[in-house]
Order: C-alpha cells, then structure tokens, then sequence
C-alpha cells in the first residue's frame, strides 16, 4: 500500500472537483465511457454525460461537501480510497464511510465502484435534512 | 412503482433488488447473472406474479395490482428513476415506461 501523494494526479482532480460541487469537472475526470457505482451492487451510472448528469443531482442538493481520504493504495491501474464522505445541508453535516475502488486508464477514471452503507446514508442524510430544515 | 391515477385499476412496473436478485441466482445455479437475464427468466416471473397475487389477496378489489410489468433494466442512484439514497423518482420511472404502462392497460381492453 502506498499513500497520499503518490496518486495518480486525477484522483486529487476528482476529490478537488466534487468539493467545489462542479459535476461537469467531476465528469472530465472519467474517461469517454467511464463509468461510476455509487454503492455497490446498485447499478453504475455509464459515460460521461451519465456521470455529471447523477453528480449534478447528488451535489446540487448539498450547501457543501468533503470527501476524505482516510488512507490509500495503489495496485497497477487500481486505486483504493478509504474515504468519509462529509455532506452538509445549511450548517448540519451527514457523513457517509466508503471506499472506493478506482481504476485509472491512460491518466483519466475509467471506474470508480464505491462501497457505502446506502441504508445508513439515507438515515444521516434524513437526519441532517430534517435538522437543517426543522 | 404502483401507478393507475385515471386508469381503471392498479398496475405496477417492478425492478429486481440489485443486492437479493443475484444472490437469489448464484443459490439457484446462476451465478454471475445480469439483472436483465434474472428478470427474463420463468421461474423469476412466476414467483413475481405468485407475490403480487399473495400481496393483492389481502387487500380491496380497487386497491390490486391487476396487471405488472417486470423490469430487468438496472436502475442506478441519482439517475432518473432513483435518487442518490435508493429512493423512487416516480416522475422518471413514469416517463422511462410509459410506453410500456400504456401496453399494460391496452392488453386488457383489447383482450
């Protein structure tokens, strides 16, 4: 296992892109026929124009977001992010751990499958949602 | 999705659960099926029809689900059909099927 700041420089430009809630530089990450798993076994979303349309949705309902890095890896073309995915609507946070399994071709994300409790995520992101608006 | 607003009855447009749809296959000797091979298969859409007539049982004629459309298609978070945490679009799901609820009612009038 490796860490941080040996990888691949897109993963910081994906990271960096979903912080600034910007889904169209989180879909130039991907490759043409990229493809993202936003909980794994739920199908992935496929392609590009898929992909920022799904970040889009998932960014422009939060005020502000941080993925994490808990710790990393590199295996050949795969990386392996250990995250906490920090979400906040108004001043409440729901925080969601995940790791994320990315494979890289030709310097660009050809896939991500994110692993990520949705059940649990629904609770928090509920609880946040309700707080921010109670 | 149960739809029917307008329609004479209920009709219903159903998705495998992506987690329990495999697992289901592997114990049943098909392990590695897509979604949509699950979905085709006979017995899949027997045991679907056998749930939906167990669930319709229990419940008023107006409030049956006379007719279903069993779907293999995979339907991803925060796309159209679902949210980011697995919840239904319905507005998606309507206009994704639409052709094919059409269909539902349509067998039945020209039965």
């Amino acid at each position: 296992m490796t860490t941080l700041p040996t990888l691949p420089p897109v993963v910081h430009e994906f990271l960096a892109a979903v912080e600034k809630r910007d889904a169209a530089a989180v879909a130039a990450c991907f490759t043409e026929d990229g493809s993202y798993a936003m909980a794994v076994p739920h199908p992935a979303v496929d392609g590009r124009a898929a992909i920022e349309a799904a970040f889009v949705r998932v960014l422009g309902e939060v005020d502000a977001t941080r993925w994490e890095l808990v710790t990393s890896g590199v295996a050949g073309d795969l990386v392996f992010l250990e995250r906490v995915d920090r979400f906040w609507f108004g001043e409440k946070e729901a925080a969601i751990e995940c790791l994320g399994v990315v494979r890289i071709v030709d310097g660009r994300i050809a896939e991500i499958r994110d692993y990520a409790d949705i059940a649990t995520w629904r609770e928090r992101k509920a609880a946040a949602q309700g707080s921010a608006q109670g | 999705m149960v739809v029917g607003h307008g329609r004479p009855h209920l009709a219903a447009v159903l998705a495998l659960d992506p987690e329990a749809a495999p697992a289901w296959a592997a114990e049943h000797g098909r392990p590695g099926a897509s979604l949509e091979e699950i979905a085709a298969l006979p017995e899949v859409r027997d045991a679907i029809a056998a749930a939906v007539d167990e669930i319709n049982a229990g419940l008023p004629g107006a409030e049956r689900v006379r007719r279903h459309l069993l779907v293999g298609e995979p339907w991803p978070l925060a796309s159209d059909l679902l949210t980011a945490t697995g919840k239904l679009r319905r507005k998606g799901v309507g206009a994704r099927y639409a052709a094919d609820i059409d269909a539902l009612y349509l067998k039945e009038t020209t039965r």
